[in-house]
């Protein structure tokens, strides 16, 4: 691993904790610590998640387990 | 360095932060049945259960333990010490998923097994998941004493002590609410520390150039190893057991089943997919710690590294440091707290004790409980300190994980797991891997040739007993089990709190 390589990979991590961050923080500050008012208007628990939303979810992980590999690939 | 007087003051301070915390939300969620105490009612949004969830899975050991991997094994260091702690967040969405289906507001996932089993293999699972979550308090506090400890000269016991004080009234107080919204602000502080405290250290360090050429430099023939992402040669030391161990314990963690039941149902698994892939991430920045401490300090030991290349921190931000160490150490510790006071209300009290119990009796033996267990954590602490060291309890947590993992997930999804095959599955590989572990260590005296196997083989050998007998004894007496028998009506599923007072078993 050269240092260009090895500067990006420091530039990445920032980059990836950040919007992880980010993200995160914009869920709490836009949904707040419960679902009340979703709850409410469902009559009870609100119903299990689709599939497609699974497989979404299942798409991130695979993206994130592909940049694992690239990542030991190029960085070897 | 802090001194004494400025350590007992950031741990007032933090104290004081984290009990008005909690009351806030005590009075705010109205934290007063077992519903809202053990799962927060099942209604939390998915942003704070996430941060809850990733603060959860970064332990205040990982700021000694990335920056000691790189220090063994260079950049590969990152995804070895890593790789574990998310491979927990991906598999456990099946389970997951499978759970909220059959028990769409459960409130321990430990209740299944006396559903799907009877109360034989229920009382494995409890001993199971018991003595994991006390090995998780007692693995993050043992960190705390000494990295607190060490940085401000006050006695690792009584820093430990005042935690654990602390830690118990705040769970007491609100629960799974309070540990929630606590770690909230754990989470922040951490975020501080790895965007803003680790580039700081970076840039004292002369910047990513100034540390990529230092680094080439002391590791001499070494380098070309140490700035490899596929240096493989410490795998089977570093990453195998851990990856066997750590890698499915968010299956059995009760800590991780109290958020994916406090989670609204409809975000379950992208709460455990951010919050996986968030734990890389922050973990992936302890690691520049790592690559500072081989480029100023060649000669310090791997171990050493953390503590070494933090002291080039000015003094203010070494305080700063230190509360946001506490603050990580919290939201482990109150998390697996108050997985131990869900446990002993819901799965020993109220499921073996008492099952006519109300709802007001699980919820006062749950806070009795919260505190109880805070001092059995500092008592096995404090015995842990002098005759254990950090990775045995790590493997220890790893053997527990590897005995329930695969005998679960057939109950889940194969109709004719029977009990006996669950129990079998379960408890022979425990006996089997604390054997093996033991012989390892030179605790209990074995053949040879077990003697000296590897430490990922023993976690592998856990998982093959465990699915392996679970699965023949199976098929030798097979159980035909109906899963709509057990599959829940979301309105009185938590088994808890009706509002006539009654209970649905």
């Amino acid at each position: 691993m050269g240092e260009g390589l090895f500067t990006g990979m420091i530039a990445l991590f920032w980059v990836a904790e950040f919007a992880f961050g980010a993200l995160v923080l914009y869920w709490f500050l836009t949904q707040g610590f419960d679902s009340d008012a979703a709850t409410a208007a469902s009559g009870g628990p609100l119903p299990l998640e689709e599939s497609g939303y699974t497989l979404r979810s299942l798409a991130l992980w695979g993206l994130f387990f592909g940049a694992i590999v690239l990542g030991i690939v190029i960085g070897a | 360095m802090v001194d004494q007087i400025g350590g007992f003051g950031l741990l007032a301070f933090w104290a004081v932060l984290m009990l008005a915390l909690s009351y806030f939300v005590y009075r705010r969620q109205g934290v007063d049945n077992t519903s809202e105490f053990i799962t927060a009612g099942g209604r939390a949004q998915v942003g704070l259960t996430t941060a809850s969830f990733a603060v959860t899975w970064m332990w205040a050991g990982d700021i000694l333990g990335v920056p000691q991997y790189v220090g063994i094994t260079g950049v590969a260091g990152v995804w070895m010490y890593a790789a574990p702690a998310v491979l927990s967040s991906f598999v456990v969405i099946p389970f997951a998923l499978r759970m909220r289906e059959l028990f769409p507001q459960g409130l321990t996932y430990s209740e299944y097994f006396i559903e799907r089993f009877d109360k034989r293999a229920h009382l494995a699972v409890i001993f199971v998941i018991l003595y994991t979550m006390v090995l998780g308090g007692v693995i993050q506090l043992f960190v705390g004493g000494a990295v607190i400890g060490g940085l401000t000269g006050i006695s690792p016991n009584v820093v430990m002590a005042v935690l654990m004080g602390v830690i118990g009234l705040y769970i007491l107080l609100g629960g799974l609410w309070g540990s929630m919204t606590t770690d909230l602000v754990q989470f922040v502080s951490a975020l501080v520390l790895t965007l803003a405290f680790v580039p700081l250290l970076l840039f004292e360090a002369g910047g990513p150039s100034g540390v990529y050429e230092n680094m080439v430099a002391n590791l001499g023939g070494d380098a070309p190893a140490f700035l490899s992402m596929a240096n493989l040669n410490a795998i089977e030391g570093l990453f195998l057991p851990y990856a066997l161990g750590l890698g499915v314990w968010g299956v059995v963690s009760l800590a991780t089943w109290q958020r994916v039941f406090a989670v609204r149902r409809d975000k379950t698994s992208r709460f455990l997919t951010v919050g996986g892939i968030g734990v890389f991430t922050t973990i992936a920045m302890y690691s520049v710690i790592g690559f500072v401490g081989l480029a100023a300090f060649p000669e310090v030991a791997p171990g050493n590294l953390s503590v070494e290349a933090l002291g080039l921190m000015p003094d203010w931000a070494t305080v700063v440091f230190l509360l946001v160490a506490l603050m990580v150490l919290g939201s482990s510790v109150d998390s697996y707290l108050t997985a131990i006071a869900s446990l002993t209300s819901r799965d020993i009290y109220y499921r073996h004790v008492n099952t006519d119990a109300s709802d007001d009796q699980q919820l006062l033996i749950a806070r009795v409980a919260s505190i109880g267990f805070a001092a059995v954590i500092f008592g096995a602490t404090v015995f842990a300190v002098g005759s254990i060291s950090f990775v045995q309890l790590l493997l220890i947590g790893g053997i527990g994980a590897s005995a329930i993992v695969g005998p679960f997930a057939l109950s889940l999804f194969w109709h004719k797991t029977s009990s006996n095959g669950f129990v079998a599955g379960v408890l022979v590989s425990q006996v089997v891997t604390a054997v093996l572990l033991a012989g390892s260590y030179g605790v209990v005296s074995v053949p040879a040739a077990l003697a000296s196997i590897k430490l990922w083989e023993i976690m592998a050998v856990g998982h093959v007993v465990s699915t392996g007998l679970a699965a023949l004894a199976s098929l030798a007496s097979p159980d035909d089990f109906q899963f709509d028998s057990i599959a829940q009506d979301p309105a009185v599923a938590d088994g808890g709190a009706r509002t006539d007072g009654g209970e649905e078993r």
